[in-house]
């Protein structure tokens, strides 16, 4: 009887202090909308299922930590119905136990070893190898290892090792339950209740990477996130599931060229000031030195949104649109960042032509006329946008020339616009909300008068820009415009092409906004294989493709003197492009060669072609 | 300190310019506007002395009704009030008449400070700023590059040819012509939007003021230049060339 009672007091304890310390964490006031996104719910689950169940992140970026992390989640599930059972006993009084004669305890019993071997490695590995990701040693992370450790060794012991009802038996059960209650109570408070948030954050985790929301309809007060109670539910989630695993640090290009940006500590500083009842969350670096703010600003403007970090977390954090850029957001919408790159951009772009580099309309007048493009009238298929990239760099029309023939070769019907401003990507990538939406809101007006149904640009930015960030204005959304990155259409239309292919060993750059932003890796690479290419890969490729360091408007903004004798971002990708030993590495993307040719010139390597995926194929086209 | 600043609004520097059909202006259809750009350093240094001095900002703007959109921008930015002085005709005015339709609005403010920028995209006269503060019997100096408060008045810098530089001491109130680049313009925010929603924009008509809008100079005729330059490529061995060279110098430019 005192058993039960002893129990039931344990049980009510632990729950009560559970609940205490969720309630701790959660009950701020916060943005009830946006809501969680539910689109897709299959896929939602699917993922979940993929990323949680089978621990495919985990495993993939670090295959020995992660399957000893795998074998540990593997073994709770197994362990679920015997601490179900546990309970149950323990509400019934010890006298009921039996001998556990059932295949289920001798399989819960390899599990335990397996989950024995799993936390003793993960255990090693963060005590005695100590990686410099996972940051200072935490004494909570050995608590619950050493409570894991315990019910382990006493589920084994009270399988096989004591005779039931003996003293030691009854012992041993009190321990195993005591370790259960204690790390009830030790979880919620730390890092492990990424236990219960991942799937979560996981299930509502945007498609693509680096997304922002749109502003709240009709709220005057929502200028992007500037404090806490800015914040939406979604951030609460993922500001207390981090793990800090440092994965997201350990692929940040920023960080990794020595700067100060630390997404991982991003995220933590969001927690820390969240816990400590803090208020605005960005601020310069003295005042977050001062504690008046939490994120420096410094920080913020040094991402390139390049999506590598969400694209890293196991437990489905987004660093870079609901909190890195929605930062910025709130700081320029108030008017508060003091960086004068970021200033200039934002001048430049407000006044006629509303492109970033300030260069006259006229230049791309005289070059469309020059390449007789046909202007687009809605009489046309296919509207090409050739955004700012195309339309005033030198390289980026050359890509624009390559798509005419293309076109023209497989028969496409399509038109370009007679003036063009920015669409807005590197306006709002910096935090300008007013200036993106000045600028949209003409864009859809001559969408709308030119009567656009399907628009295929070379830019992966500026698709992005249509596809993801134009939707959320109802205008737009209400015209019904296909949008495509020009390696959607050109896969489409490689049986269309009568192609003369050639061998060419070369490398291929995904641009992250490409890669990771719209989910399009194959497609650049089909085209490539057409063409006659093949492909050596460089370590980081695919979704795992390493930004060139031009885009979060880093090619307008970036300071440029950077710290000390580390690399810079184009240089470190230049490095990788060199080690395939290729002679041309294939871009998607008017930025991405920019930025490499200035690492080509820097390293004293001009040899090394630059060419985007158009300008092969079209060099590839017959007669 | 409660400073004034003038704005213009003007085509907008990248359009594609038409002649309209009285040969006497540009086609304002499908064109855009923006504040005149020397305009916006005159704004800005007016933002940056009330910030660090106090008072108040008013933009005046002398121009069709287009023209609010140039003031409404102006008071996102961080100005307090505006007045705009409407009429059509003003889209396309003379300087003096225009400098009289704003001395009218500004004479009713006890202001210390006119600030202009130095001239128009457009017209590039230079001249309104000038004849204003001589109607508002007002000192004035022009191409402004610093603006320094002092006991009494202020003290400023104005640019000279060839690098020089000359240091003016002047009573208040008083005109200054804002040389264009010598600040960094400020960018608009969402917040300053909102805010200018609820600032004041007071419409007056030129016969409110009491001003005549009767133009003392009218612009004949606008048109694209005559190409005038001409080529020739004298071809032949050098002795023969310089011949010809010299008959056509001689006969032709006759130059020598
Ligand atoms: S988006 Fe890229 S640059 Fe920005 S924090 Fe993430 S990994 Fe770093
Ligand atoms: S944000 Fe994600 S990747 Fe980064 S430390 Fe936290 S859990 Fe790991």
């Amino acid at each position: 009887m005192a058993s039960r009672v002893l129990f039931a007091i344990l049980i009510v304890a632990s729950i009560w202090y559970f609940a205490r310390t969720i309630y701790r964490r959660f009950h701020y006031k916060i943005q009830s909308i946006p809501a969680f996104p539910f689109d897709h719910p299959g896929a939602r689950f699917w993922r979940v299922f993929l990323e949680v169940v089978l621990q495919s992140r985990v495993i993939r970026d670090r295959p020995v930590a992660g399957l000893l992390h795998a074998l540990v989640l593997w073994g709770f599930f197994a362990f679920a119905w015997v601490s179900l059972r546990h309970m149950a006993l323990g509400f019934r009084g010890l006298e009921a136990a039996e001998r556990e004669e059932s295949w289920y305890g001798l399989f819960a019993a390899a599990w335990a070893v397996a989950v024995l071997v799993g936390i003793l490695g993960l255990t090693f590995r963060r005590f005695a190898l100590r990686p410099k990701e996972l940051g200072p040693l935490s004494p909570t992370s050995g608590l619950v290892s050493a409570l894991i450790v315990l019910l382990m060794l006493t589920y084994l012991l009270g399988w096989r090792g004591f005779g039931v009802h003996t003293t030691a038996w009854r012992a041993n059960w009190w321990v195993h339950t005591v370790s259960f209650f204690a790390l009830l109570v030790v979880i919620p408070q730390s890092k492990h209740l990424h236990l219960a948030l991942s799937p979560v954050a996981i299930f509502f985790r945007p498609w693509n990477t680096s997304s922002i929301r749109p502003l709240r309809a009709g709220d005057d007060d929502d200028l992007g996130i500037v404090r806490f109670t800015d914040l939406a539910p979604k951030d609460l989630l993922d500001i207390h599931a981090c793990v800090e695993c440092g994965r997201c640090t350990q692929v940040c290009p920023a960080n990794l060229t020595g700067q100060s940006l630390n997404p991982k500590e991003v995220i933590l500083q969001m927690q820390r000031g969240l816990m400590a009842g803090g208020a605005v969350i960005s601020g310069t670096p003295e005042e977050v030195g001062r504690g008046t703010a939490w994120v420096s600003e410094e920080d913020l403007y040094q991402c390139l949104s390049c999506g590598a970090c969400e694209e890293a977390c196991p437990v489905g954090i987004e660093h870079v649109g609901s909190k890195i850029l929605d930062l910025r957001r709130g700081l320029v919408s108030e008017g508060r960042t003091n960086k004068p790159k970021v200033g200039s951009l934002f001048t430049t772009m407000e006044r006629t032509p509303h492109n970033p580099w300030g260069v006259s309309q006229e230049t791309r007048r005289k070059f469309i006329t020059a390449e007789r493009f046909p202007i687009f009238d809605g009489s046309q298929e296919w509207l090409f946008w050739l955004g700012c990239g195309a339309s005033y760099d030198p390289h980026g029309q050359e890509v624009a020339r390559a798509m005419k023939r293309i076109f023209e070769a497989a028969r496409v019907s399509w038109g370009v616009l007679e003036a063009e401003t920015c669409c807005g990507e590197p306006g709002r990538r910096a935090g300008n909300e007013y200036l993106y939406l000045q600028v949209s809101e003409k864009l859809i007006e001559a969408f709308g008068q030119k009567k656009v149904k399907k628009l295929v640009t070379s830019d992966p930015h500026c698709a992005r820009m249509f596809d993801v960030d134009y939707r959320q204005i109802p205008e737009f959304e209400g015209l019904g415009i296909r949008v495509e990155h020009h390696s959607e259409l050109l896969a489409r239309l490689l049986p269309s092409l009568a192609l003369s292919p050639a061998r060419e060993s070369l490398t291929y750059h995904d641009p992250c906004y490409l890669a990771r932003g719209r989910g399009i890796t194959r497609e650049p690479r089909s085209i490539l294989e057409s063409a006659g290419a093949e492909i050596t890969e460089m370590p980081h490729h695919g979704k795992q493709t390493f930004c060139c360091g031009a885009g979060g408007a880093q090619l307008f903004i970036a300071e440029d003197v950077r710290g000390g004798e580390e690399k810079r971002v184009n240089h470190r990708r230049f490095e990788e492009v060199l080690a395939t030993g290729a002679q041309t590495v294939a871009v998607a993307c008017p930025y991405c060669p920019i930025m490499l040719k200035d690492a080509a010139t820097h390293a004293g390597r001009d040899d090394i072609a630059i060419l985007d995926i158009a300008e092969i194929l079209a060099r590839r086209l017959s007669g | 300190m409660k400073i004034i600043v003038c704005l213009k609004q003007v085509p907008a520097r990248d359009s594609v310019l038409r002649i309209d059909d009285a040969q006497a202006w540009v086609r304002e259809t499908d064109l855009s506007f923006e504040i005149n750009e020397p305009d916006t350093y005159a704004l800005e240094e007016g933002l940056r002395l009330k910030e660090k001095h106090g008072g108040e900002v008013v933009v005046v703007c002398a121009g069709p009704a287009r023209a609010a959109s140039a003031i409404r921008e102006a008071l996102a930015k961080g100005a307090d009030r505006g007045i705009h002085i409407e009429d059509e005709a003003l889209a396309r005015l003379d300087s003096f008449t225009t400098a009289r339709a704003l001395a009218a609005a500004i004479r009713a403010e006890s202001f210390d400070l006119v600030l202009t920028g130095l001239q128009s995209d457009d017209l590039g006269f230079s001249q309104t700023g000038v004849i204003l503060a001589e109607l508002l019997g007002a000192p004035h100096a022009t191409i402004i590059m610093e603006v320094q408060k002092m006991e009494g008045g202020i003290k400023v810098k104005r640019e000279l040819e060839a690098g020089w530089f000359q240091y003016v001491e002047m009573p208040l109130p008083a005109l200054l012509a804002i040389q264009s680049g010598i600040n960094k313009v400020r960018y608009a925010t969402l917040m300053g939007i909102k805010k200018a929603k609820t600032k004041e924009l007071k419409r007056v008509t030129p016969a409110e003021l009491g001003v005549d809008l009767k133009p003392r100079q009218i612009i004949r005729r606008v048109y694209a230049p005559q190409k005038s330059k001409q080529t020739q490529f004298l071809e032949g061995p050098p002795k023969e060339v310089a011949a010809k060279l010299l008959e056509k110098l001689k006969f032709e430019a006759r130059v020598l």
